[in-house]
């Protein structure tokens, strides 16, 4: 692998992660060491791929919530709202996002 | 009576309460004292309940009013026992930062399912504890509240991520915690700091209040002093028949109803029953040739083996071929993952006061995770952006969940041979504060034999095996030793038997 600052740079602003110069040198080398690390998978041979797909060992289900009034949750839409860190009018608040 | 809290364990005090001899009110007093002598030296707990004392009061008195009950009792198996609880499961009303500065005020709105049978079987919270940010790393100094020492040697880290809980239950200031293990973030703390830590299966007990981090591994655990306590724990915490009649936690999109969870277990057939179960034991002879194990940690599972060996347990070597890919696997998936549920983390939902405000929404965006997010979070979060973008998807994130396929195809295969399978629960011993600040690589390697059970989904129990004595220029210490043991989907209970045998016999 070889990255470089600018691949990290667009990495980081399409994570909406803002970067210092110095973080950005660090991440570089670091991110650049784990992916040549995991590479490691690329020699597995896909030879058994036949059976593998298959979800046949999946224990876990979603369980879907049944289609009605659910005060437990509505009760704490308030709380979820003061959670949050501006609010106003029991509504998010968040800057203009058009001109 | 004078309390030994070192040997003190939940079935004890139990028998202690019920006979009046004890009370939770005391109890509690006492783990308060211990808190307040060694919490500023280890950084267990980052908060302490103020009414951690009346919760143990109202306990008190609801077992006055209980009596000798014995179905209330039964339905109340942790009345006045005190817990810590991890910092990334929500107790409503208290605050959860998941040892992140982004969460430093989160208010809980609402209980997480396993705090809520937590309470409805009567336990006490003293306090919350620390662990990595986000549950990200395995040795606390990822916490923005500073890293939580190792009781058995301060020079030393207590692992991660759920070193808070395992140092609360280690330091004698809580008689159980509770954790979460999204790649032995559980079992390899326990190791350790000397504690028995469960992972239990895969959606088990319900995520619902936990937040998430790898969410096709996550899973809520208990962190005890022995395995019966960590039985008790978990038969509270699991899905239980009343949830969606048997079918699960419906709060948890990922879940394994007891119905479920009876008719998986009955797949696999063991030799007896209970504690008359014939234990079939395989050994990895593969795993052990990774090379950076400690020869302490070697030489303990040898005679480990020689006395599982030597209790009628038949130890069988087998193979799981594609077991070495594991680290390389989890290190592609998780971040994928964690990628995807950081996102909520964006300064509008949820957030905190950052230096400079963004002039729009954006800059917010960007402000808030930069500065906010610790350096591991973040580097997280841009790996699994990377693995999963279009260019790269298929050679990684695709390839990797179909070598997950290829690993649990291996266990699967083992399983047909032996009932539980063993191996050291970490690497080392608890290493150095600082160590591996300067190699990520050796840093993940420390989860390498834990990573494997949350790739597969089934349940794995760590159990203290020994203690290895180091001298260094922080003085001499005895450093905890641990092994783990790996059980097929929902056969929890073969863990329980071959844990308390172990403990019986080490």
């Amino acid at each position: 692998m070889s990255l470089s600052q600018s691949d990290i740079q667009k990495l980081a602003s399409l994570s909406r992660l803002k970067l210092s110069d110095e973080e950005l040198a660090q991440f570089t080398k670091e991110i650049d060491s784990i992916l040549g690390y995991v590479e490691q998978i690329k020699e597995v041979s896909e030879g058994g791929g036949a059976n593998v797909k298959k979800p046949s060992d999946i224990l876990h289900r979603n369980i879907l919530r049944e289609d009605v009034d659910d005060r437990e949750l509505i009760a704490s839409g308030e709380k979820l709202i003061s959670a949050a860190p501006e609010s106003q009018d029991g509504l998010v608040k968040v800057k203009k996002i058009l001109n | 009576m004078t309390l030994d809290l070192q040997k003190l364990t939940i079935a004890k005090a139990r028998t202690l309460m019920e006979s009046g001899e004890l009370t939770s009110e005391a109890l509690v007093a006492a783990y308060l004292k211990e808190i307040e002598t060694k919490n500023g030296d280890v950084n267990a707990y980052l908060e302490v309940f103020k009414d951690a004392i009346e919760q143990a009061k109202a306990s008190d008195a609801k077992r006055a009013v209980v009596g000798t009950d014995a179905a209330a009792l039964q339905n109340m198996p942790l009345l006045g026992i005190p817990f810590a609880i991890k910092d990334n499961i929500t107790i409503e009303g208290r605050v959860a930062s998941a040892a992140s500065k982004l969460l430093e005020h989160y208010v809980a709105p609402y209980d997480a399912t396993a705090i809520k049978k937590l309470k409805a079987a009567g336990a006490v919270f003293i306090g919350r504890v620390n662990m990595d940010e986000f549950a990200m790393g395995g040795s606390t100094e990822n916490s923005a509240y500073g890293v939580t020492k190792n009781p058995n040697d301060l020079s030393r880290v207590a692992g991660g991520s759920s070193g808070g809980s395992t140092a609360a239950v280690a330091m004698n200031s809580a008689l159980a915690a509770i954790g979460s293990d999204t790649g032995g973030s559980i079992r390899q703390p326990s190791s350790y700091c000397g504690t028995v830590g469960l992972k239990p299966t895969y959606g088990r007990v319900s995520r619902h209040g936990l937040m998430a981090m790898g969410s096709s591994l996550d899973v809520i655990g208990p962190i005890t002093k022995t395995v019966e306590d960590a039985e008790i724990i978990f038969n509270v915490v699991k899905n239980s028949a009343d949830d969606s009649e048997g079918k699960g936690d419906r709060y948890d999109g990922t879940s394994v109803g007891e119905t479920e969870a009876l008719q998986r277990a009955a797949t696999h057939k063991t030799e007896g029953e209970g504690s008359a179960m014939k234990m079939r034991i395989g050994i990895v002879p593969e795993l052990m040739n990774i090379g950076g194990i400690d020869p302490a940690v070697l030489e303990n599972l040898k005679q480990s083996i020689e006395k599982l060996r030597a209790a009628g347990c038949e130890i069988k070597e087998i193979s799981l071929p594609h077991i070495k890919y594991s680290l390389p696997v989890y290190y592609i998936i998780m971040p994928a993952e964690v990628s995807s549920n950081m996102s909520r983390f964006d300064g509008v939902k949820y957030g905190g006061k950052v230096s400079k405000e963004g002039s729009d929404l954006l800059g917010d965006y960007l402000n808030t995770r930069g500065e906010l997010l610790g350096k591991e979070v973040r580097r997280r979060i841009m790996l699994g952006t990377y693995v999963l973008s279009s260019g790269y998807y298929d050679a990684y994130y695709n390839k990797a969940n179909i070598v997950r396929e290829l690993i649990r195809a291996d266990f699967n295969k083992a399983f047909e041979d032996v009932d539980v399978i063993l191996t050291p629960t970490a690497p080392t011993p608890a290493f150095k504060i600082g160590a591996h600040s300067d190699d990520l690589i050796q840093m993940y390697l420390e989860d390498v034999f834990t990573i494997t059970a949350n790739l597969v989904g089934i349940p794995a129990l760590a159990v203290p095996s020994g203690a290895v004595s180091v001298k260094d220029e922080a003085g001499e210490h005895m450093l905890p030793l641990g092994i783990q043991f790996m059980a097929p989907h929902c056969r929890e209970d073969i863990l329980f038997e071959v844990g308390k045998k172990f403990e019986s016999i080490r």
